[in-house]
């Protein structure tokens, strides 16, 4: 409770004294710290608080596993995002910092409430907090508006769910909603909105673009963490077989369509914004699998798929964030939006941005021992034992799961490689525009780092989280340095191992290297004349082979210059716009059209149905 | 139909070498719009400016997949070829500014080291044009010599290009097969007139001495070389892998030839003919080989059916070759006057024009309209949408040389 109570009064400090930028993302890095203390002590032993108001309702904060879990994940990200900013701030006006600090007071009480209430407030707190940082940002209102239709949308389907669960116990506390399926099915739409789900996610490519990159990472990492909280808790309040499902056929969907729209895209923070659509995806799917493992008695595969949403989890937050810090530090250092225009940021921007991408990237592609490669490793061996269930339908859903879980993977190893290639590793040098980045580089260092060391000291976060009946010792691999996805033992992996190997190697290599003098190094040969800017193979090169051969799902147009493709599930939402501006222009032609009598005629018409509706109640 | 065959810029003057129909000659530059050409010869047309997503693949100059040094700025956004612009100025040797000043003797060594495989008809066409000016008659032995030639090296030429459009179709037996045939007869070449491209052998106002009966012994030879080509290539009409590649590749229409004025087998393989051999005195009843498809299987059969058409014409004209000795003493006096003349020569891949200006008896301006200069744009509009795997076999369909665009 004294973290609790320490992390309030840090990010409360750090709003008022909004007008010292640095002081004041200090004070929230602080606040964040002692979240992220918060949440380990509660882990194991969680706190619980309770009030009556009026005896009417009760309200309560408190903390369970659950929550302690995504405190953790979320307020490491949120530390990393508050030194981050203290640099990148600068670059922005005193209101951010306000805005980061409420942002995280308010996600403190999301993750801690106990009931609606407190929960709602929190909630439209931080969605009008993130509106107004988004508009940090010139020109980015149509992007922010968008974000807050949705998050409205949210709230509405939320407010609706605990609308159903007061009118059916009276009470507002989540406990209250317990085997209410209507409660849940609201609740759970409610939650994916929040989760970028397919097809709510249409907002996002532009708004990510849009938003300054340490919102872009708040909007990615822990308001998506909200919604992934808000899942757990409902599928564990309702045991229903129907929003498993649901979850595993919403999550694989969007884990494939994520992936597929990330393959083609050149823009810098569009590309990751579909990667976080891809992984939220890939969460449900698994959470999915292993609530509909529970209900089918199949403890271990459940407990197997519990553990691998909560890798999953960690795998993005802490991948994506780095992402994104990076992408940012290099975005302003260049000032230029696509990947092609941000070659060589390793080379030229700053070694920490470059390995940020790098690593994050490689985590997101699945390479060993990183925790991407982890948790995607946990998330097929989960889909592969699809064959224990001995309902044939859920056999069927997830090998049908399984399949386009590789395809999600695959694609979006390629889309994550077009960015690491050209714009980490890439050759070419543009402008630079200097800004400090000491902070900044802390920020991207710390996370790079935790990436690296969740993935090879995976077993010790597996003890941690209490699963270390899942590791064992094999092969050669001492315990507990072995991963094992079943018992009867299924799969087996040793990040930890891997990377005693890959050290090894890289040692014989880094010796071969500085012990053979005479190695040249040559230019590789391009026709015997300098490459110019525009000899450069660039993104949509790469991409275009993936928009060709899929152009029915791409809506792929070669033009003269150019190619146009875009992700199709926006069309529905321009359909409704579309129709929604004929309508309203088709209403205001017929009641505003400058003639009196059609204004009479409408005030007195809404006197009569007001004077009815008091009237009959 | 007209061709704007070049723009002749001496003396601070602009006019226009046109053909139109059996006319070939100067126009005022005035009438530079009812050309199309005009504009890519004059060099107003923007090419090579990269815009939104392509980026510039460049192929060359130095590349082990070129003949010669040159350069394809490929714009391009991954898979298809969105824009094409050939840079063949590596290859300029500046030969019409080397031919000034210098006798017309001179000049025609030159000529013939504009390009290899049309070293004939280039030394033909010069020699015309200078006859021309000079009023030198020529024995009807020499003329028909000469249209002899001119089908032996459409023969190789001809044979070769198909031998590199069946290499870059990845039809390698046909190729060493093609390529040995080839080489055959460049060995003809050799034994029977000293040359293997045909190099020395013509001259102004006569051409070396062959005895009829060698004619006829070297014809019975390049016969039995044209027999065997005409079995590989009806056996590579039976490939319908190698068709396939071939059939509606690199297309060109009607409104190409507007914008660019090619000619040769490129313009007959879109049921066009402007061949000037219908002009020649010792062709009986010459009819084009035509085509219509305007891809590069329609510009292969033009080029197989020309070789065997000019096997027969081989043989028709040395039946009309008589026993006389052609005169080797020309002598161009200096008269100090001014003076110009228009001629040409059909070679295997277009006419070649060659407009001289002479002051006495040097040469004071001299334009070439070489065929590859026609064929390079050609070239780049025909692989304009295409993937890149039709890359080489578009471009080795036209039987274009850089050398002979670049002069």
């Amino acid at each position: 409770m004294l973290a609790f109570g320490l992390a309030i009064l840090f990010f409360c400090m750090g709003m008022a004294v909004y007008f010292n930028k640095t002081l004041s993302y200090i004070f929230g890095f602080l606040g964040a710290l002692c979240v992220v203390i918060l949440g380990f002590e509660s882990y194991h032993a969680g706190f619980s608080y309770q009030i009556d108001i009026y005896n009417i309702f009760k309200l309560g904060i408190g903390t369970d596993k659950l929550s302690s879990f995504f405190l953790i994940v979320a307020y490491i990200c949120f530390s990393a995002i508050a030194v981050y900013s203290i640099d990148f701030g600068k670059l922005f006006s005193k209101t951010m910092a306000f805005l980061i600090n409420l942002i995280m007071l308010s996600m403190l009480f999301i993750f801690c409430a106990k009931d609606a209430i407190t929960f709602l407030i929190a909630f439209e707190i931080a969605n009008i907090c993130l509106f107004f940082s988004i508009l940090e940002r010139v020109n980015s209102h149509n992007q922010a508006y968008r974000f807050l239709a949705f998050s409205e949308g949210s709230s509405v389907l939320l407010m609706i769910a605990f609308a159903i669960v007061f009118s059916a116990t009276g009470s507002f506390l989540f406990q209250a909603g317990q085997n209410n399926f209507l409660f849940a099915l609201f609740a759970f739409l409610g939650f994916i909105i929040k989760m970028d789900i397919v097809p709510t996610h249409v907002w996002i490519a532009q708004t990510y673009s849009k938003a300054p990159s340490n919102i872009a990472a708040i909007l990615s990492v822990p308001l998506t963490l909200v919604g992934t909280y808000g899942i757990f808790r409902i599928l564990s309040l309702e045991k229903s077989y129907t929003l498993a499902i649901l979850a595993i056929i919403l999550g694989s969907l969007s884990a494939f369509w994520g992936a597929l729209q990330s393959a083609r895209e050149t823009q810098l923070k569009t590309l990751p914004a579909y990667s976080t659509v891809e992984n939220n995806g890939m969460i449900l799917a698994s959470l999915g699998v292993s609530m509909l493992a529970q209900y089918s008695q199949l403890t271990v595969l459940s407990e197997f798929s519990y553990l691998t949403t909560l890798f999953l989890i960690i795998s993005h937050s802490f991948s994506k964030t780095t992402m994104f810090l990076s992408i940012g530090h290099a975005k302003e250092t260049l000032g230029k939006e696509t990947i092609d225009d941000v070659r060589g940021i390793l080379k030229n921007v700053s070694k920490s941005a470059g390995f940020g991408i790098l690593i994050s990237g490689l985590s997101f592609s699945a390479v060993p021992p990183l925790v991407g490669f982890v948790s995607e490793w946990m998330l097929l061996e989960s889909l592969f034992q699809s064959y224990k269930f001995s309902d044939a339908t859920f056999k069927l859903i997830i090998t049908f799961t399984g399949i386009l879980i590789a395809l999600a993977i695959g694609l979006s190893s390629f889309g994550i490689k077009k960015l690491i290639g050209f714009s980490s590793l890439g050759e070419f040098s543009s402008k630079i525009k200097k800004i400090p980045d000491f902070s900044i580089k802390l920020a991207e260092n710390t996370m790079s780092a935790l990436v690296v060391i969740s993935g090879i000291f995976s077993f010790v976060i597996l003890i941690y989280l209490g699963y270390g009946n899942l590791l064992n010792g094999l092969l050669g691999v001492f315990k507990p340095a072995l991963i094992v996805s079943s018992k009867p033992v299924f799969g087996v992996l040793s990040p930890f191992m891997f990377a005693v190997v890959f050290v090894f190697l890289l040692i014989v290599v880094l010796l071969l290297k500085f012990s053979n003098k005479d190695t040249k190094t040559t230019m590789p040969w391009v026709g015997g004349l300098a490459l110019k800017d525009n000899e450069l193979y660039n993104t949509r090169g790469y991409s275009f082979i993936v928009e060709y051969v899929l152009r029915g799902i791409y809506r792929t147009k070669e033009k003269k210059t150019y190619v146009e493709s875009y992700d199709i599930s926006n069309s529905i939402y321009d359909f409704l716009e579309r129709l929604f501006k004929k309508l309203s222009s088709t209403i205001s032609k017929i009641i505003m059209n400058g003639h009196l009598y059609y204004y009479v005629t409408y005030i007195v018409a809404i006197f009569i149905i007001a004077l009815f509706v008091f009237k009959f109640n | 139909m007209k061709r704007l065959l070049g723009i002749i810029n001496n003396k601070g003057k602009e006019q226009l070498l046109v053909s139109s129909g059996s006319f070939v000659g100067l126009i005022d530059s005035s009438q530079s719009k009812d050309f199309k050409a005009y504009l890519w010869q004059k060099g107003l047309n923007k090419t090579g400016q990269v815009q939104d997503e392509l980026f510039n693949f460049r192929l060359g100059p130095s590349s082990g997949a070129l003949l010669e040094s040159v350069i394809f700025n490929i714009f391009t956004y991954g898979e298809r070829m969105k824009e094409v612009y050939i840079d063949n100025t590596y290859k300029s040797r500046s030969i019409e500014q080397k031919m000034r000043a210098k006798c017309p003797f001179e000049a025609l060594k030159l000529s013939e080291q504009i390009c290899a495989s049309f070293a004939f008809s280039h030394s033909c066409a010069f020699s015309r044009a200078i006859e021309e000016a000079f009023n030198i008659n020529i024995s009807d032995n020499v003329k028909i010599m000469r249209l002899v030639l001119l089908e032996v090296e459409r023969i190789f030429n001809h044979i070769y290009v198909i031998s590199r459009l069946s290499g870059a179709a990845a039809q390698k037996v046909l190729t060493n097969h093609l390529i040995y045939l080839f080489d055959e007869i460049l060995s003809l070449n050799k034994t029977f007139f000293g040359s293997r491209f045909l190099k020395n052998i013509n001259t102004i106002g006569s051409i070396k001495y062959i005895p009829k009966a060698q004619m006829e012994i070297f014809s019975k030879k390049l016969e039995s070389i044209v027999n065997e080509f005409s079995k590989l290539y009806e056996f590579s009409l039976k490939s319908h892998n190698y068709l396939d590649r071939l059939y509606n590749t690199g297309i060109l229409t009607m409104d190409d030839f507007e914008m660019f004025n090619f000619d040769g087998p490129a313009l007959k393989a879109i049921n066009i003919s402007l061949d000037t051999r219908v002009y020649e005195d010792f062709f009986d009843n010459f009819k084009s080989v035509i085509e219509e498809d305007g891809d590069a299987l329609s510009r292969m059969i033009v080029r197989a059916k020309e070789v065997f058409q000019s096997m027969r014409l081989i043989k028709q004209l040395i039946e009309k070759l008589k026993e006389d000795v052609p005169n080797s003493n020309i002598v161009i006096e200096d008269d100090q006057k001014e003076k110009n003349s228009i001629a040409f020569a059909e070679s295997p891949s277009g006419t070649i024009y060659y407009y001289i200006e002479l002051i006495g008896n040097k040469i004071d301006y001299v334009y070439i309209a070489a065929p590859s200069m026609f064929l390079i744009k050609a070239i780049e509009k025909s692989l304009e949408g295409q993937i890149f795997t039709d890359f080489a076999f578009t471009v080795d369909s036209f039987g274009a040389f850089f050398a002979d665009a670049a002069k």
